[in-house]
């Protein structure tokens, strides 16, 4: 009985397969969109599925699934018969791809176009990189030069980086060592020269508002007057990290003085 | 570029958004300048801050003036800003916090009140503090 049961799925699969072939072979001799409208609903369970396995990361799962469909849509469209791979082997890359391409897009809180988003990421390796042969911090048209684009659309990316909503270093580095540090600890002696003494108040207020590791960066970047890019060796992270939570630090002390 | 020092005037609404558009301008002058990434990333805290500041004792329908001087070697940047009716005078910055960040990044720094206006002149050095390279810092 199980063996008829086993025999008969298979018998099923072979047929879809055949259906399937037959369909791209008469899409792409006829463009017929009907064929490619059949295509889509015969791997409407697939697209289904792939959102499923997404769908508890806070996205809606209807969201999920029109992304996943445009994905699917993609697929079809790109298949190649020639290839050899089963068309659902070939599609589903494609469909996760979409998928997280939109939980990428939508981890910044402003729209950034996916052009300048990939950038960022490119630039940040281009600076890492740059300082690394150079022994030092890059330039513009250094940075410019190396990814093959215009110094204007270099500084398109440098100031569109900072429009994205990072998660916060806290989370990935509890490991932290300096969990204990506080500001106002090690202002010692020095504050006299910023009057800090007399605004202590006003400054406990804000350092209050950020975590030990902003207020550690905080106190690196403006009482000791290290570079950015020593922060971020002293951390462990980029400098274009460092840039980014500065950016944040100074917006978070901004908000706490009521400015 | 000639050794005199050339100009860029930029008139904005005072209002928070239009700081990026100061801090494009700047960037691509400081490029000009060859600025490294560091001191490009001072500048956008010096921008910030000094727009902020502007912003806050001005009124919305205010505009907000800033001259971008460049020459070889050093870009001066001065946001002129009017106080806006009804908003008080701008605090003391030379106490303030804004001034500590400013100190920090800039090279040269300048906060004038006269005439019920503000103007704040910083300046960056291509030599100066908190250049990355060769040790300038």
């Amino acid at each position: 009985m199980a063996q008829e049961h086993d025999e008969e799925a298979q018998r099923q699969r072979r047929l879809r397969r055949e259906r399937v072939r037959e369909l791209f072979e008469r899409l792409r001799a006829t463009q017929d969109i009907s064929c490619r409208d059949e295509l889509i609903a015969m791997h409407i369970g697939l697209v289904e599925y792939l959102a499923r396995r997404f769908s508890n990361r806070g996205e809606p799962y209807e969201d999920l699934l029109q992304v996943g469909f445009v994905g699917l849509i993609k697929a079809i469209d790109r298949y190649d018969l020639e290839r050899g791979v089963e068309f659902t082997t070939y599609a589903t890359p494609t469909i996760i791809g979409e998928i997280k391409r939109y939980f990428r897009d939508r981890s910044w809180t402003i729209r950034v176009p996916r052009r300048l988003q990939t950038r960022d990421a490119q630039l940040s390796q281009a600076v890492e990189l740059l300082a690394q042969q150079l022994k030092r911090t890059p330039t513009i048209q250094e940075i410019a030069d190396y990814m093959g684009i215009s110094e204007e659309e270099t500084v398109e990316v440098l100031e569109s980086s900072h429009t994205a909503n990072y998660i916060s270093l806290d989370g990935a580095n509890s490991d932290d060592a300096d969990k204990g540090f506080s500001l106002l600890e090690q202002l010692g002696e020095e504050d006299r020269e910023f009057f800090l003494s007399e605004h202590r108040a006003a400054i406990s207020q804000m350092v209050g508002c950020l975590d030990p590791r902003e207020q550690r960066i905080l106190f690196m970047r403006f009482f000791q007057g290290m570079t950015q890019m020593e922060i971020a060796r002293e951390l462990g992270i980029s400098q274009m990290h460092v840039s980014r939570l500065l950016t944040r630090i100074l917006l978070k002390m901004r908000e706490a003085l009521g400015e | 570029m000639s050794a005199e020092e050339e100009t860029v005037r930029l008139k904005a609404t005072a209002l928070p958004f239009y700081a990026q558009v100061v801090r494009v301008a700047v960037f691509l002058l400081a490029s000009r300048l060859d600025f490294d990434l560091e001191q490009v990333e001072d500048l956008r805290i010096a921008v910030d801050e000094a727009w902020n500041h502007a912003v806050s004792h001005s009124a919305p329908q205010d505009e907000v003036e800033v001259e971008i001087g460049v020459k070889p070697g050093a870009m001066r940047i001065t946001v002129t800003s009017p106080i806006g009716k009804g908003k008080e005078e701008p605090g003391d910055i030379s106490q303030s916090f804004s001034r500590l960040i400013l100190d920090a990044v800039c090279d040269d720094l300048r906060v004038e009140h006269e005439g019920g206006r503000c103007r704040i002149t910083l300046s960056k050095l291509k030599e100066g503090r908190g250049s990355g390279g060769a040790g300038t810092r």
